[in-house]
Parts: C-alpha cells; sequence; structure tokens
C-alpha cells in the first residue's frame, strides 16, 4: 500500500535515560464523546493508525503537563502576584452568571503554557483538561472556558497578603516555601509546565506541599519553584526529602540555602578580583524589570567587540560599526538637544552598547563605562533615549575607546583563560550566546587584525543597503486537453 | 574530568567552534566548583548556577591554583583544535587509559574515506595503554544518507558513494583487526555506545 512519505516518518525509540521515565502508555481511553477521537497508539500496528498530519504528537504526559500548566494559572499565588493577577483581571469573563472564568484561547499566550512543544491549541487543552480533570479547575459546559473552583480559592493557611509577610530572617511567606531547582535538562526550566509536572510526577513532594504555586524561571537551566507547604526551615520533613535526592539527576536547595550559597561564590569572587561586577549590576536591573512587568529579559544576544573575545556572559558589549552609528544618528537625532550630525565632522570614535536592560539611565550607563575604562575624562558624551536598550557613548580619543572595549573584554578573557592562539583566531569573529553557554556563531568575513576596528564617524560613509528581492513568478502549469 | 575526577583530560575536534565552547563550559563548570575547606572535601556542582550566571565566571588560573594548593587532582584539561586521524601532534597521541568517539566516525568516515576509517581505528589502537578502552558512537549507515542531504553537508555525497565499510556490519571486524575486542554495548541512549578493548 502506498503511504506518502510524511506518514513514513520514523519515530524515535522510547529513551531510557531516565529510569524513571515510563514508557509512553498506550493511549486507548478516550469515553468523552467531545474529545477528539484522532490519536496514536504506540503499539498500533501501521494500517490500523489514523494520523493526522498536522495535529501534534498528544500523549499522556504531554496532556497532564498541560494540566499542571493551566493549573499554575491559578494559584494563590498567580492571583495575590500583581502580575498575574493583573493578567487573570485582564482576560476574566462572565460565564453564566459567574465570573473569572479565562477562554483556552488566552491561556495558549500563558508563559506557563507558551513555551511547551509541540505548542498547544485549544482542542488539545480542552482535551487535556477533560481526559486529566484537576480537582481545583473547572470549565464549562462548552469546555473553552475555565477557572479555579471558588470553592478551593483561597487555600485556608495562606494568608491573603502573603508576600508583605517578612520574618525575622528576612524571609517572605513565600521565600519560606520556595526551592532552588536545577533539572536534568538544561533546557527545561523554559517550560515550567514541564517542572511542575516532573516535580509532581517523581519528586514525590508531600501532599501538604502542593499544589505547586509558582515556577519562577532564572535561566533555562535552574528556577524557583513555590510551594503551599514545606517550610523548610521548620519541618524536618524537607530533610527527609531532601535526602532521596528526588527526582533522579535533580538538583534542589532552599532558597535560604541558594543565597547563603550565592553569597559565598560572591565572597569568592571578590577575594579573587575576578567574575564580573557590571554583569552584576545589569543582572539586578534585569530583574527588577522582570518583578515590574512580569516579562524574563534574559540577555540571551551578546555581540563581540571584532577585536577582542569577551566572556560569554557579559551582558553587553561594544560594537563600533559605522553603519549602526549612522542609524543610531538618525533615530536619537530627534530625541537629543545635541546636533549629532557634527559628530561625523569631529572625527570622535564611537561604541555602540547593546543588549542595555530596559529601565537603565543615561547616569547608569555613563558610570558603567567610566567604572570600567576608570578615567573619568574620557567620556565625552552618552546618548540614549530611556526604555531603548542600545547607547551611543562618544569618547575623547581613539585610544580611549579601544581601552574600553580592551577592558570589557580582558577582564572576562582572565576567568576563560583563553589561549593566546584562540584570541587571535576569535578576533575577526562575531558571536551569539545563549544562557546555557553554549555559543553559536555567526562568522563575520576575516578581518585584518592589526587594522584598528573602531569606528570613526565619516561624513562621506553611507549605509550599504541589501539589494532587494525580487518574487519568484508563480510557474504555470501548461494542461494538456 | 569533574564528575569522574580525571587526571588529565584531552579533548580534540576539528571545529574551532566545538572546541570555544568546550572551554566555556569547562570555565562554568569549574566555577561551580567549591574549593575543599579543611572541614569539607571538594565539591562538584555546589555554587548555583544562577550564582554564575549572575556574577561571572572564576579565574581559571585561580581555580587550578586552589586545587593545586590543595593538593587534589588538579583536573588538567587542554583542548586542541586539529583534525585527529592525520596529526601528528605527540600532545593528542596518548598513551590514553580511555578513548571517547562520540558521533564522530560518520564524519572521519565522510572525510577520509575507508582508509582514514582504517586509519582512524589504527591511531586508537596504538593511542590507547594496553587493556584501555575505546567507547564508540557509532552513527547508522542510514545517518550517513541524512548526511549528505542538500540541508547537512552536500559536498560529501560523491564521497559517500565511495565508502565500502557498513557501521553495522563492517566495524567490529576492522576494530578486531586493530587489536580492539568488544567488551560491552548499551542501548539505554537513543544511539547504542559500545566499548572495546585493547588486548
Amino acid at each position: 500500500m502506498f503511504l506518502p512519505r510524511v506518514l513514513q516518518k520514523k519515530r524515535k525509540p522510547p529513551s531510557d535515560a531516565h529510569p524513571e521515565l515510563s514508557p509512553c502508555p498506550q493511549v486507548t481511553r478516550d469515553p468523552n464523546p467531545l474529545t477528539n477521537p484522532t490519536s496514536l497508539t504506540r503499539e498500533a500496528e501501521p494500517q490500523t493508525k489514523r494520523v493526522r498530519i498536522h495535529s501534534p504528537d498528544t500523549n499522556d504526559e504531554y496532556l497532564e503537563q498541560l494540566v499542571c500548566g493551566i493549573e499554575l494559572v491559578f494559584t494563590d499565588y498567580a492571583y495575590q502576584d500583581d502580575g498575574g493577577g493583573a493578567w487573570l483581571k485582564k482576560y476574566g469573563r462572565v460565564i453564566h452568571g459567574e465570573s473569572s472564568y479565562i477562554h483556552l484561547s488566552a491561556l495558549l499566550i500563558h508563559p506557563s503554557l507558551a513555551a511547551l512543544k509541540p505548542a498547544p491549541t485549544q482542542k488539545t487543552l480542552r482535551r487535556a483538561l477533560q481526559s486529566f480533570p484537576s480537582p481545583d479547575l473547572e470549565i464549562t459546559g462548552e469546555g473553552y472556558f475555565v477557572r479555579r473552583r471558588v470553592s478551593t480559592y483561597p487555600l485556608s493557611f495562606i494568608p491573603t497578603d502573603a508576600s508583605t509577610i517578612i520574618n525575622d530572617d528576612g524571609l517572605s511567606f513565600w521565600d519560606k516555601r520556595t526551592l532552588y531547582v536545577e533539572p536534568h535538562l538544561s533546557t527545561m526550566c523554559n517550560k515550567p509546565a514541564v517542572v511542575a509536572w516532573w516535580l509532581k510526577k517523581y519528586g514525590k513532594l508531600r501532599s501538604k506541599w502542593l499544589p505547586i504555586q509558582a515556577i519562577k524561571t532564572i535561566a533555562p537551566s535552574c528556577a524557583f519553584v513555590v510551594l503551599s507547604g514545606c517550610n523548610a526551615k521548620l519541618s524536618s520533613s524537607w530533610d527527609r526529602w531532601a535526602a532521596k535526592k528526588l527526582p533522579n539527576n535533580w538538583i534542589t536547595m532552599t532558597k535560604a540555602e541558594h543565597d547563603r550559597r550565592t553569597k559565598e561564590y560572591l565572597s569568592i569572587l571578590n577575594t579573587e578580583g575576578s567574575g564580573s561586577p557590571v554583569q552584576s549590576v545589569f543582572w539586578r536591573q534585569n530583574n527588577r524589570a522582570k518583578e515590574n512587568n512580569g516579562l524574563v529579559p534574559f540577555l540571551d544576544e551578546i555581540i563581540f567587540a571584532d577585536a577582542f573575545p569577551t566572556h560569554e556572559h557579559t551582558p553587553i558589549m561594544a560594537r563600533r560599526t559605522t553603519d549602526r552609528f549612522s542609524r543610531a544618528s538618525a533615530s536619537l537625532h530627534s530625541a537629543s538637544s545635541d546636533n549629532l550630525t557634527n559628530l561625523q565632522e569631529r572625527h570622535k570614535p564611537l561604541i555602540q552598547l547593546v543588549n542595555l536592560p530596559l529601565d537603565s539611565s543615561e547616569n547608569e550607563i555613563k558610570t558603567f563605562v567610566i567604572g570600567i575604562s576608570r578615567r573619568t575624562s574620557n567620556v565625552e558624551k552618552v546618548y540614549y533615549n530611556p526604555g531603548d536598550t542600545t547607547a551611543i557613548i562618544r569618547f575623547t580619543s581613539v585610544e580611549d575607546a579601544e581601552f574600553a572595549t580592551r577592558t570589557l573584554g580582558e577582564r572576562f578573557l582572565k576567568s576563560t583563560s583563553i589561549s593566546s592562539q584562540v584570541e587571535a583566531r576569535l578576533m575577526t569573529s562575531v558571536s551569539r550566546i545563549d544562557h546555557a553557554g553554549l555559543i553559536d556563531r555567526n562568522r563575520d568575513d576575516d578581518k585584518n587584525p592589526s587594522e584598528t576596528t573602531l569606528a570613526t564617524p565619516n561624513a562621506a560613509s553611507s549605509i550599504a543597503k541589501k539589494p532587494r528581492r525580487r518574487r519568484k513568478k508563480p510557474k504555470r502549469h501548461s494542461i494538456d486537453t | 574530568a569533574l564528575n569522574f575526577d580525571a587526571a588529565s583530560v584531552t579533548g580534540v575536534d576539528i571545529d574551532e567552534n566545538l572546541i570555544r565552547r568546550a572551554r566555556s563550559h569547562l570555565s562554568f563548570r569549574s566555577s561551580r566548583v567549591r574549593p575543599a575547606t579543611p572541614e569539607t572535601g571538594r565539591a562538584i556542582d555546589y555554587f548555583p548556577i544562577s550564582a554564575v550566571l549572575q556574577h561571572g565566571h572564576r579565574s581559571q588560573d585561580l581555580v587550578s591554583r586552589d586545587a593545586m594548593a590543595q593538593a587534589v587532582s588538579s583536573n588538567s584539561v587542554t583542548f586542541f583544535c586539529e583534525d585527529w586521524v592525520v596529526s601528528e601532534n605527540p600532545a593528542t597521541s596518548g598513551p590514553f587509559d580511555v578513548l571517547l568517539a562520540l558521533s564522530v566516525v560518520k564524519w572521519i568516515h565522510l572525510e577520509h574515506l575507508d582508509e582514514g576509517l582504517e586509519a582512524f581505528f589504527r591511531k586508537c589502537a596504538s593511542s590507547l595503554v594496553p587493556g584501555g578502552c575505546l567507547v564508540l558512537e557509532l552513527q547508522p549507515w542510514r545517518s550517513y544518507e541524512k548526511a549528505v542531504g542538500p540541508k547537512k553537508s552536500p559536498h560529501f555525497r560523491e564521497n559517500l558513494k565511495r565508502i565500502k565499510h557498513r557501521p553495522e556490519t563492517s566495524f567490529p571486524k576492522l576494530l578486531e583487526q586493530h587489536g580492539l575486542f568488544h567488551l560491552v554495548t548499551s542501548e539505554e541512549l537513543p544511539r547504542r555506545i559500545s566499548v572495546y578493548r585493547k588486548k
């Protein structure tokens, strides 16, 4: 029997690398007539498979993860949190006289679910809620609206102003119930629903600790997990649970322990004089921005200076290009009272800083640049629009600009111990770094390392325009009559 | 190096991108190690990932100096960017106790053909101490066919046609000819891992 190629796709064998991961069970149960009956079973013969080419692979695990993600939307923590509460208020609807219902289409864009792969759809969400109903959630008759069961909110043991209650140790109510986790997969924390599901399934959490109130992603490889119970400092149950070291190959600790180890690490860095105080400043600023608007503006794109390689986790780097200055000057000209076109005549060197936090200020940027260059007289002017992520710094001399860029690079070169041979090769490349420390390289054309790569504004320079691609005319097939 | 406390690890790859990534990752992992104290030993993965991401890496010179001062394994790790099959660099010629060739044999085979594959196995055998182990993660033949696809490495298409040895059938015999005998195979991971021991 002929089968189209797309139906002949070979499935990957189930991975047994993680011993707790049970083989995907056969999806046979489908009692609800409203659910989509087209689902695959791993044990079915090819002839009996009914494959929908455009539907995602929805096994039981995936559906359970969806339910975990939906539960995270409606927790007490979410209601009390400024960002979460505002989101619920914004998308809440009144259905049949009952308030606080959220349509499934709104859940698709919620951070708890948006990053799942395959991307959820309204149908899969509906199927998940019907196949694995949550005791805390209720859905309307049609299945497209969901809300927290009124009888379950709020939980009796959670005070209404939990975030404002601080104990003698400076820990808030939620901090005392927060764990720091590093899952076995380095990108799992991008998907809060998967983290929550994995903890519930393989973490053997105590029932008093559930439901999981929130998953706060710090980086793709680590996150804070806010539980309902588990006051780790007072309870011996935490010690017993921690001793089990579950889930397998995860690193878990309380938030208090996490903060203690972070301080210890910081003290080692201060003693050695290594690390990146600059990075710390902008990390704190990023976290402030995250708390304010619920976004996670993690700095995942780092542009290296052409001449000097830098540390993978440098939050900002200097990029010296004449054409970028030209574009930046056009956008900043209207905002700045200084006439930027005069810059081109002055031929002063410029550096563009990218990936700045959204709430930066001109003074902060100037302080930062002076701090790394250790000379106050070299920064002539900072051109920055509040809320922007790039800024142009004008230096008094080429040497000052080179010194600043070299300092940014050398500071982190020391910590990575890159050999001089590699340094020479890196001098011609531009790279992009992600959080996990992997480098995805976008190689530039090779340049002569001995040339200065500082962009000296040239009034005659113009932006090289990309040739416009022409649309190909669709082919017309002649039909033989 | 850190997880198994190896005395020395030498990494070789033809791709300088990967060498740079490896150095970065070593710096990252080393920064997470808590130095030994009078009360406690060295702790791997002690400092949280968030701390290292937030505050930067430790200086690797100081990490090594710490380890030497405390008379613990300094986990000497070095990386070289070269084609190991044809390289004559003494630093990468061994002898080694264990050689790992994970998902690289296909590329060596496509680059250097059957002769290069035999040279690779020959060099593995000569670089191992007696009783040393070669850990191979072989790519199946269908992986070779996918590798020469238009979006991957179509420049190897001609070489693919000239290759006679097949991973599933020819490799065990070739390895035996060079004194490497099959010890154990694991199917735990999506690709089979086989361990061969030198007599």
